[in-house]
């Protein structure tokens, strides 16, 4: 079977991988989140047109004469809404805006964009409306850190419980590194953060965590098959032997989140997004950074346990 | 062999209690195949178009006991309006959810529930004209009167007490005491009319207050607006009265239903409101089906292509069979699928592929080392259940997790992912088990040497 040299070149990797989680704090932290309305606190609606050629300036035009907020708000235009059993097409535009409207805004609001868009021969509908206030923003931030927080410490107890200290370290390096890259990622290509993304990210530890623990698992059992060959040997067969399995499997779940991240629709496309990115760099990480960065430390614990005989 | 008889009656009655629930009871709207399939699902709001509002609850102190006064006014009042299939929830110590599905316009319910609907009787000490609130009156007579101004006419405002001068004494009448409303057509002014009648110590207090009135105006006020302000002509006895305000007949009916209701305790604020209407909900539902369908068309293809043969057709029936787990699953535990929901149902064809994947590799290496192909099959297995059971236990904690914090659309992430993990370990140890060891003398061992070899305990290349 084919043998790839994974081990050798660690350190080129360890230092790559340092890198890419310098940049991505760099941009959590300097340029932050684009923070979806859920966390954000603010408004956003999809609106559909009779007139397919309708542009999302035109759009802006409308809607900022209805209220001037919405010379800030961030329109888009989506795919052609079809209603089903019909032909009939419609322009599909997403908004946002920061402002919280209560139900006799949202009326008011309402009736007066119809009444502008039936001046200038438009036919405007309201698809769908999302208004979160700051106080409810504040509330789902605080839940999705509380998610996040415990997520974490029952994953820790679950490896604590699993693995020997040296792979715990090396499992959380791994988890760290995925996690942080991939908020990086949000931050860099500023893609919507609401909270199915903070699921996305959860879930994905739980991905990433498989996939190193697969490897240590067959790194465990040739710990004793290969009893006396050097450390990185063993370490470098037991990434080879589960190569096809993290392959396949990587390959097969990227395959289905990356149709979802191209054809879904605005809702589900920030969770595939985290997701396809995140099955990359948790595959990445299990072969290149979980497994090397425990040979250092193995070949150590080796030493300990030898001398004491 | 016996364990694979177990197996296969395992495999055939999940399938079984899957079909049957997805079946079963047949769903009345049910159209086409597909229709009745899927049609014992329950959808989100987010998919099947709708409203979820969250109030928060102001004005007093919650406890247990207030927020279930509330939650059960809210439950009257929107069974009341025909919105039978709203869901009412108290959402942590003061937040109250209310789920509406399949309007297209929520403004109705809204107008419902944002209402306290506190309704009571006053002496009207004095009416003016005026666009503005007129100042307030000072003496003796007036102490815990204040201005109100009129549903109908914003122009007009009444001086009305609610303490209302009873001989030496004064009463109270409020909308407690009523046991029942309804709107009835207007005989003598036309349009539509609210007759209300009170419980037997209603009955007594309206007497003695009309008694006390006679020939002066009572005000019946409702959210601090005059409603109507009649001139008591007699005596009532009877316990009944009736407001009148050339009403429409919604009007009537929505404040007949209000006032059955009875009133909020305290004021509702909203937070939070999310409606989605059925055309873009048709939209998502058909694009995340043909989403759902590419990504596991490309995945067969895919696994029929690496594991040429007997393994690859393994990993397609376990990833149809999967399917009709999650989906029989979720209609026998009246699961929600929510759009996270789908997502979450999308991953479970990544997790079923590892499962099988974990195994095929592990059987494969233990063909290399010469055995035969039952026990290759059986040692595979054997030594994938931990990797399998670690790597599912992982994202069930977090899927645990995400339930417990997730609001509506999350926790229908959580919901899926869970099914589907559970399904994938079951698919895998025991579906594809059963279907691998009958294709097994299918199956050509390449690497076997010798035609029949003793199972060796021990597996894995030599040293």
């Amino acid at each position: 079977m084919k043998n790839i040299n994974f081990v050798g070149p660690r350190y080129i990797f360890i230092s790559i991988s340092l890198a890419m989680i310098a940049l991505s704090i760099i941009f959590i932290f300097v340029r932050g989140f684009n923070l979806g309305v859920d966390f954000s606190g603010g408004t956003s609606m999809s609106v559909s047109f009779n007139n397919l050629k309708m542009t999302p300036s035109e759009v802006r035009g409308i809607f900022s004469e209805a209220d001037p907020i919405f010379k800030n708000a961030s329109i888009s235009q989506l795919h052609n809404l079809v209603t089903s059993g019909t032909h009939v097409k419609r322009s599909l535009f997403s908004l946002t805006v920061g402002q919280f409207f209560s139900p006799n805004q949202k009326d008011k609001f309402e009736a007066t964009v119809q009444e502008i868009a039936k001046k200038r021969g438009e036919n405007v509908h309201f698809e769908s409306f999302q208004t979160v206030s700051g106080y409810a923003a504040a509330g789902l931030r605080q839940s999705a850190m509380w998610a996040s927080i415990v997520a974490g410490i029952a994953l820790l107890i679950y490896m604590a419980f699993r693995f020997q200290f040296v792979f715990g370290v090396g499992a959380l390096a791994s988890l760290i590194h995925d996690l942080v890259i991939t908020a990086g990622l949000y931050s860099i290509f500023w893609i919507t953060f609401n909270s199915t993304v903070v699921a996305s990210l959860l879930t994905l530890l739980g991905y990433s965590l498989n996939d190193t623990v697969v490897v240590y698992s067959r790194i465990r059992e040739n710990l004793k098959r290969m009893r006396g060959k050097p450390m990185d040997e063993i370490v470098n067969v037991s990434i080879n032997q589960t190569l096809s399995r993290t392959i396949n499997t990587s390959f097969t779940t990227f395959i289905v989140v990356f149709v979802l991240y191209l054809f879904s629709g605005p809702v589900l496309r920030p969770f595939a997004f985290g997701m396809s990115f995140g099955v990359i760099t948790g595959t990445y990480s299990s072969i290149y950074i979980a497994s090397p960065i425990l040979i250092g430390w193995l070949e150590k614990r080796r030493r300990k346990v030898a001398l004491r005989r | 062999m016996r364990t694979d008889r177990i197996r296969l009656i395992f495999v055939l009655l999940v399938l079984f209690v899957s079909v049957i629930f997805m079946l079963y009871p047949p769903a009345p709207s049910a159209k086409g195949f597909l229709g009745h399939l899927f049609g014992n699902i329950r959808l989100g709001l987010d998919i099947k178009g709708g409203s979820r509002l969250d109030y928060v609850m102001v004005g007093k102190k919650p406890t247990p006991e207030l927020t279930g006064q509330v939650v059960t006014v809210l439950r009257r009042r929107l069974d009341d309006a025909n919105f039978t299939e709203a869901i009412v929830s108290a959402v942590g110590n003061d937040g109250i959810r209310v789920e509406i599905p399949g309007i297209d316009n929520p403004k109705k319910a809204e107008k419902l529930i944002g209402q306290k609907a506190q309704l009571y009787f006053a002496q009207v000490l004095d009416e003016v004209r005026s666009s503005v609130k007129p100042a307030p009156k000072i003496g003796l007579s007036y102490a815990g009167a204040q201005w109100l101004q009129s549903k109908n006419s914003t122009d007009v405002w009444y001086l009305v007490n609610k303490y209302i001068q009873v001989g030496a004494g004064r009463l109270q009448l409020s909308g407690n005491y009523v046991s029942n409303a309804r709107a009835a057509v207007d005989t003598q002014r036309g349009g539509w009319k609210i007759n209300l009648t009170f419980n037997p110590k209603g009955a007594s207090i309206f007497f003695q207050i009309t008694q006390a009135l006679i020939g002066k105006q009572l005000a019946i006020v409702m959210d601090n607006y005059v409603l109507s302000a009649p001139v008591v002509q007699t005596a009532i006895q009877g316990g009944s009265a009736e407001i009148t305000g050339n009403f429409t007949y919604n009007q009537a009916q929505d404040l007949a239903a209000l006032i059955r209701s009875g009133n909020l305790p305290v004021s509702l604020k909203l937070t939070e409101e999310q409606t989605m209407g059925p055309t873009l909900g048709a939209d998502v539902i058909r694009r995340s089906l043909i989403v759902g369908l590419i990504g596991i068309l490309l995945v067969m293809v895919y696994m029929l292509i690496y594991y040429l043969g007997a393994m690859g057709v393994v990993a397609v029936i376990a990833l149809f069979y999967n399917a009709f787990f999650v989906f029989g699953m979720l209609a026998l535990t009246h699961g929600i699928l929510t759009l996270p929901g789908i997502a979450g149902i999308i991953l479970t064809v990544g997790t079923t592929v590892d499962g099988n994947v974990i195994i095929f590799e592990r059987v494969k290496e233990e063909m290399r080392t010469g055995k035969t192909m039952r026990a290759s099959i059986a040692a595979g297995f054997d030594k994938s259940v931990a990797v399998i059971l670690d790597a599912n236990i992982t994202t069930l904690i977090t899927a645990f997790v995400l339930y417990y914090f997730g609001t509506g659309s999350i926790k229908g992430f959580a919901v899926t992912l869970t099914i589907g993990i559970v399904g994938t370990i079951f698919t895998s140890l025991v579906v594809s088990r059963y279907i691998l060891d009958l294709m097994a003398p299918l199956i050509k061992n390449k690497y076997a040497t010798i035609s029949e070899q003793p199972a060796s305990i021990k597996g894995g290349r030599s040293r």
